[in-house]
């Protein structure tokens, strides 16, 4: 394209891109038809509809409590969800909600022996099975971790962990958060939600230039070269602007005991008295890591391979970042056929 | 000839541009990971904590003296019906556990009141406390013989490449 064709495109590729930038909020984001199977406070429990169910052990997902889990079945034709379906597999989605200031005394022991457990429960009732797989994405990875470690025998046949953060110590969040100059306290002790603006704001000043410049600057040029990208660019930039309060007792115990004291990896960390022992995991483990992941470097996840007592532990460390490695245009034909792989391999009776 | 040329300068800019922004996110990611950016940043969240914290209050109790209920008696109704609803759950599970019994018929009854009695133990005092009684506690022998043979062995790690 020549300069003069570059400067008649201009005006109409900012118009194009002000109604992109715009109608974002339009986009629709989470389009696999689903059922609520079971609810409890803010939290849901989804079962994804399907003709074609091959594997008779379901998989139960589990995302993080910032942002909504709806990065799982972002949009149709890049959906893990849709991907999962059509590889024969009994998908049920377990969703956080929204919580609001009544949720203020959630703490991770209610998340993880009381949502997840129940989830867990009714996802086996629901599918008519004894067994599951639990495939947890980023603090939801570390959730199902603490599940598996609490139950090493039990209803989980099969753990996938996805950019999850075990022992995060060398990491750019611990850096800010884990000294003394962060009172946690005085945080939680204000908020009884965290304002997920606020989190998101601190995700994205972890790459600052990248979030609040580059993504714009892609999207115009994308705009400018005669593109398309408006489908992509609202549904991820939908999704990452979409994020839920995180109730302060769990966040003042995340930051304390995950990043202040790195209690997991190092076995002191108690969930009702109960203590989270890593070594105790024995269900069948995939460990996924991103090379690019600056929020929950694959340093940071790599302790757990070392210290799981399972007989059957997978690591499939892939290019990618902390959620384009699952969410990005490669994913279907990279990790997902990976992850389906896996899977299918322990899911038959 | 000319066209490329113009083409090539175009991209120039473009590159020049691209570089000039790499540099700068590289620099600013080098500045946020110092600490006196995390003290910054932590400093911030406590003003904005606090300031937050302040008008909230102020304007519960605006509204309390005008005897309007406020976010906070509010929240506090909606704290009761979140424990309600977890007794309630609780309920459902233990109604559900005996339902399923029932269904088992009388045959199985015997051995499978003892089974569910431990696991009603278990499941509402779940070691983290919680309820339910999982499919865990029913698993049968086999499957978790099975498992627990397949783990018997070492740890093998599969690196997939």
């Amino acid at each position: 394209m020549s300069t003069l064709e570059t400067l008649a495109r201009a005006p109409r590729a900012t118009l194009e891109f002000a109604n992109v930038i715009l109608t974002t909020s339009d986009a629709e984001i989470g389009p696999t038809p689903r059922e609520v199977v079971w609810t409890h406070r803010g939290t849901t429990l989804y079962r994804y509809r399907s003709e074609r169910r091959e594997h008779s052990i379901p998989v139960l997902l589990v995302f993080a409590l910032i942002n909504r889990p709806q990065i799982f079945d972002l949009r149709k034709g890049n959906s893990f969800v849709e991907f999962l379906l059509a590889e024969g597999f009994d998908v049920f989605l377990l969703d956080w909600g929204v919580p609001d200031e009544a949720d203020s005394d959630m703490g991770l022991a209610e998340f993880v022996c009381d949502e997840l457990h129940w989830a867990i429960r009714e996802t086996l009732r629901c599918a008519g099975e004894e067994e599951l797989t639990l495939l947890g994405w980023c603090i939801g990875g570390t959730l199902c971790a603490m599940y598996c470690a609490l139950h090493p025998v039990g209803a989980v046949r099969n753990a996938a962990l996805l950019t999850t953060p075990i022992d995060p110590s060398g990491s750019l969040y611990a850096r800010w958060v884990s000294g003394d100059d962060y009172d946690i306290d005085l945080i939680a002790d204000s908020y009884p939600v965290i304002p997920g603006a606020g989190i998101d704001v601190a995700n994205k000043l972890m790459k600052p230039v990248t979030n609040y410049v580059t993504t714009y600057r892609r999207l115009f040029q994308n705009i400018l070269d005669g593109k398309d990208p408006r489908t992509a660019y609202q549904s991820m930039a939908k999704w990452v602007a979409d994020n839920p309060p995180f109730p302060s007792r769990a966040f003042r115990e995340w930051v304390t005991w995950m990043y202040k004291e790195n209690r997991l990896v190092a076995g002191r960390l108690r969930l009702r008295g109960e203590r989270v022992d890593l070594t105790a995991i024995e269900q069948n483990l995939l460990v996924v890591t991103a090379g690019s992941d600056h929020i929950a470097p694959r340093e940071g996840t790599l302790p757990l391979l070392d210290l799981v007592a399972s007989g059957d532990v997978t690591h499939l460390d892939r290019p990618g970042g902390h959620i384009g490695l699952m969410a990005g245009s490669t994913a279907k034909q990279e990790i997902w056929p990976e992850l389906a792989d896996w899977l299918r391999e322990r899911s038959g009776h | 000839m000319s066209e490329p040329e113009i083409e090539s300068a175009d991209e120039r800019v473009r590159a020049l541009y691209e570089d000039a922004e790499s540099k700068a996110a590289d620099a600013f990611e080098d500045l946020v990971s110092k600490p006196s950016f995390g003290v910054l940043l932590a400093r911030s969240a406590e003003n904005v904590a606090a300031v937050t914290k302040i008008s909230s209050d102020l304007a519960d109790l605006v509204l309390r003296n005008l005897r309007v209920a406020g976010r906070a008696d509010v929240t506090r109704l909606a704290r009761q019906i979140n424990r309600i609803e977890d007794k309630l759950e609780r309920v459902l599970q233990e109604i559900e556990e005996l339902r399923d019994e029932l269904k088992r018929g009388p045959a199985a009854g015997a051995p499978a009141e003892a089974e569910v009695d431990g696991a009603a133990g278990l499941s509402h005092e779940p070691p983290n406390g919680s309820g339910a009684a999982n499919g865990a506690s029913s698993k049968p022998a086999s499957k978790s013989g099975s498992k627990s043979d397949s783990k018997a062995g070492s740890k093998h790690i599969s690196e997939v490449p």
